[in-house]
């Protein structure tokens, strides 16, 4: 049988991948997560399934993982407790690797782990710190996002705070964890971008001494800089690392100077 | 035209087509991909774009006989479709779903997703019942909250010319993706390089993208910058002040690149130079900055603003 385009943008998940599976072929769902699980199970990784919210296909699936849905977690998802399940993870990863496997593999279904009706500026802010732990713990985690249980602009919104997309529209921009405290900022800010990333910066710099890295940035205007003026004034301690001259100079010519300064990370 | 088309189950996706062919590629080549995947496809369309569908099916290779057969492919007159559910000219939401809803529900129930076109929305338009169109993409909407399905609507070009824009505007935006924001183009006209562009937000990088690809083919490389920020605030002006379709046009005079953007609404920009430390405006700061010569003028079917960048 031929494979299916999804199929073939799965098998190049690497281990220490952080996912964005933007599910188009949800006829393939139990095909896919059956390969991913295989190729985890090839790398020495622990592996672990959450969702979807069929439960014989669950059922069929967890038969094919380490983990599947806990009772525990089952019991928490009345309500939402990131930093708990972050917890857990944390924890599990730590005692996979004692055991002597590689890390942890989860394939999430988005859906049935995150509440309904999440407003989409929770589930960017739960990816982006997930970004941190998949980072911190190396990882391999993929999101599977699914319409109609989020909408397609939340969809789009969310696989651009992944650092690896599978389906879904090529994002405009990607805003991604980097090392330490530093955030990546990379591709095009412009109106279309701006309330997506907004969200995105007014989550991580909640956290303060905050350094967003925006030598890939390839394009800005006035929404986009509109958008980090903003930032700027919310938030003194948010630094920039590796500002590319064109921002200087845009900035400079809109005469953004006046509300606030792009301060340079040392 | 994109004739690759994943439509995700929850998508609504409008097309707006010139000629019938345009049309029955790109529905023919949607239908083929779902029916490829195992998705169950609903067609409601006129009996004349229905038979010119399945010739097209036919020559791509899909047996609709045998796909009809198997109950994988549903096909619906449009205008009948329409009075079972019309009520004194706006559709009735309860027998909507008594009887599109039943059927998508019958479709997706185990578990399979479907495809769907319609041009239900096309027909009221069409009798210049615009309220009831865009009452029925609403239904559609919520439908497609409740089931894996994703739906396909296409309108005649025609549409857009007419000068009721601002129901335009509202059907762009009742779908989740307008096909391509670019609406016609590139293309020649009067020496100018054009393409017209939806008002949506997806529109000014579009519009740079045209821009950019327009200006390395003509060996402007070192104007490109430059004129991605004009061209980025001017589209952005457009779209957000204007909500009407746009042109964008690319023109080389006397030593000069020439960028401008057509619309049709009949309010000149303004220059804010007011107080700067609100975060306001500014786009046209830029504008004034980066352009060697610019400005903005009406002409008889709206206005345009213009800008010009010296080749040497």
């Amino acid at each position: 049988m031929l494979s299916t385009i999804e199929e073939k943008a799965l098998v190049d998940v690497v281990p220490g991948s952080h996912v964005g599976w933007a599910v188009g072929e949800p006829e393939n769902y139990e095909a896919n997560v059956s390969q991913l699980l295989r190729h985890g199970f090839a790398a020495g990784e622990k592996t672990g399934v959450f969702g979807p919210r069929d439960d014989e296909l669950l059922g069929i699936l967890g038969q094919q993982a380490h983990m599947s849905a806990d009772p525990l977690v089952d019991f928490l998802r009345g309500e939402f407790h990131p930093e708990t399940m972050f917890a857990m993870f944390r924890d599990e990863s730590a005692k996979a690797r004692s055991v002597g496997f590689n890390g942890l593999r989860v394939v999430a279904d988005m859906d049935w782990l995150l509440p309904a009706n999440l407003a989409s500026k929770d589930v960017v802010a739960f990816e982006l710190t997930l970004d941190r732990v998949v980072k911190e713990l190396g990882a391999t985690v993929i999101c599977a996002y699914r319409q109609p249980g989020f909408s397609a602009e939340d969809i789009d919104q969310t696989l651009s705070v992944h650092p690896v997309i599978c389906g879904g529209k090529e994002p405009q921009f990607r805003f991604v964890a980097g090392d330490e405290n530093t955030w990546l900022l990379a591709g095009e800010v412009d109106f279309a971008a701006a309330s997506a990333l907004a969200i995105a910066i007014e989550t991580v710099t909640r956290n303060p001494d905050c350094v967003i890295d925006i030598s890939d940035l390839r394009f800005i205007d006035v929404s986009g800089m509109r958008l980090l003026a903003r930032a700027c004034c919310a938030n003194e301690s948010l630094r920039f690392k590796s500002i590319p001259p064109f921002v200087h100079r845009l900035w400079r010519i809109a005469m953004f100077s006046s509300v606030a300064e792009l301060k340079e990370a040392v | 035209m994109n004739t690759e088309l994943m439509a995700r189950p929850g998508s609504h996706i409008v097309q707006f087509y010139e000629r019938d062919q345009e049309l029955v590629s790109t529905v023919a080549s949607y239908l083929r991909q779902g029916i490829g995947r195992g998705q169950a496809a609903v067609v409601i369309a006129t009996p004349e774009h229905l038979a010119l569908f399945f010739e097209q099916l036919h020559k791509d290779g899909v047996d609709v006989t045998a796909v009809s057969n198997s109950g994988a492919l549903v096909t619906l007159d449009a205008g009948a479709m329409l009075s079972t559910f019309m009520k004194d000219g706006a559709p009735d939401p309860t027998a909507f779903d008594l009887v599109i809803g039943k059927l998508i529900r019958e479709l997706t129930g185990k578990g399979v997703s479907a495809c769907a076109y319609g041009e239900m929305v096309a027909l009221l338009w069409d009798e210049g019942n615009i309220q009831g169109a865009l009452e029925l993409e609403r239904l559609w909407n919520t439908l497609l909250g409740t089931a894996p399905f994703s739906l396909l609507c296409a309108y005649p070009k025609s549409v857009i010319m007419e000068d009721q824009s601002d129901p335009f505007g509202d059907v762009c935006h009742l779908h989740s993706e307008v096909m391509g924001s670019v609406l016609m183009g590139p293309e020649l006209s009067d020496g100018q390089i054009v393409q017209t562009f939806q008002p949506v937000e997806q529109s000014p990088a579009a519009a740079r993208q045209f821009v950019a690809q327009t200006l390395t083919n003509s060996g402007h490389t070192h104007i490109i910058e430059d004129a991605l920020v004009v061209v980025s605030e001017l589209t952005t002006n457009a779209t957000v002040h204007t909500r009407r379709p746009f042109v964008v046009s690319i023109d080389f005079v006397r030593g000069a690149v020439r960028l401008a953007v057509k619309d049709r609404s009949r309010v000149l920009p303004t220059q804010r130079n007011g107080d700067l430390s609100d975060l306001g405006g500014r786009g046209l700061l830029l504008v004034e900055a980066l352009a060697a010569r610019w400005g903005a003028e009406l002409d008889q079917a709206g206005k345009v603003v213009w800008a010009e960048f010296d080749d040497a």
